[in-house]
């Protein structure tokens, strides 16, 4: 594992990382272990960790464009129902408005292949939005209404 | 990454990417269909059944390695993917473009027969509603 903190605070989680591909295992290791404990069902579990996946990996390609030495901030916290993922990078700003959504209805041989994590991200959560600083780093925030798996009978979360 | 020739039909590929297939991971999916390629393969299946994500970088390589392989005459399906996999693949929009079965077998059976003159057509079926997976190499 290269470059990872972590604190834990209730309802609220942080990792710091290096921009390492490798650690995405980590980063999706994080977001369940979140999930977990806050008790969200399994399927926006996966909804989470796709999204904050898509995410990193794109701050890793296109914010440090493959360095790995680029440091990341992660913070997830679940308040009245929905989750806030924040992620803070130091790298190289891009517009999302520069980025083409990809026609998901094209035939495979008209099919653009960039744009798809973003979009991914934002079909997966219920809003995405980036804002960048030069002094401040790059923040990007997503949010996200989650349910939570019943609990049996005599237990409390 | 295991590839593997399929059973029944020793013209047909199969690859089979495991746990997660994230950026990380893409790249040796990318190198397994190239790989596959450089030795003439041209009908290839994506066992999906060991896979519990796929990423936007996964998706490339498949559809990159599918466009490539329509333009040579042949083609590429997915089979056994997880219910949330799926969705994913939904999202993207490849059940449209790419034929996802529910089994290795139909998988392999989806392909034209090498006899038959129609090979590469563009696919639109969706699998069929899950009814476990059969043909999972050993």
């Amino acid at each position: 594992m290269t470059g990872v903190s972590t604190r834990r605070k209730q309802a609220r989680a942080r990792l710091s990382l290096t921009s390492d591909m490798k650690n995405l295992t980590t980063v999706s290791d994080f977001v369940a272990e979140f999930a977990r404990r806050q008790n969200i069902c399994e399927d926006d579990t996966f909804a989470l960790q796709t999204a904050i996946d898509e995410a990193c990996a794109n701050v890793v390609d296109h914010a440090y464009q493959g360095k790995p030495d680029g440091k990341m901030h992660i913070q997830c916290r679940l308040s009245d129902g929905e989750v806030t993922v924040t992620i803070v990078d130091y790298g190289r700003p891009f517009d999302p408005r520069s980025v083409p959504r990809p026609d998901i209805s094209a035939p495979l041989h008209k099919r653009q292949e960039g744009g798809l994590g973003l979009y991914m991200m934002e079909r997966l959560m219920d809003s995405v939005e980036f804002k960048f600083d030069a002094a401040k780093g790059n923040r990007l925030t997503m949010k996200k209404k989650v349910r939570h798996e019943n609990l049996p009978l005599g237990q409390s979360s | 990454m295991r590839t593997y020739p399929s059973a029944s039909h020793p013209d047909v590929s199969v690859v089979l990417p495991e746990g997660r297939l994230n950026a990380e991971a893409a790249p040796a999916l990318d190198a397994a269909l190239s790989g596959l390629e450089a030795h003439g393969a041209q009908r290839i299946i994506v066992n999906l059944s060991s896979c519990i994500y796929i990423s936007s970088s996964g998706l490339r390589a498949i559809i990159s390695h599918a466009r490539r392989l329509r333009q040579l005459g042949g083609d590429l399906k997915l089979c056994c993917p997880s219910p949330r996999v799926m969705h994913v693949l939904d999202i993207a929009g490849l059940d449209a473009v790419l034929e996802i079965l529910v089994s290795e077998t139909d998988a392999t059976d989806a392909f034209s027969p090498l006899t038959s003159a129609s090979s590469g057509q563009q696919s639109t079926g969706r699998a069929r509603p899950p009814s476990g997976l059969d043909d999972h190499p050993a």
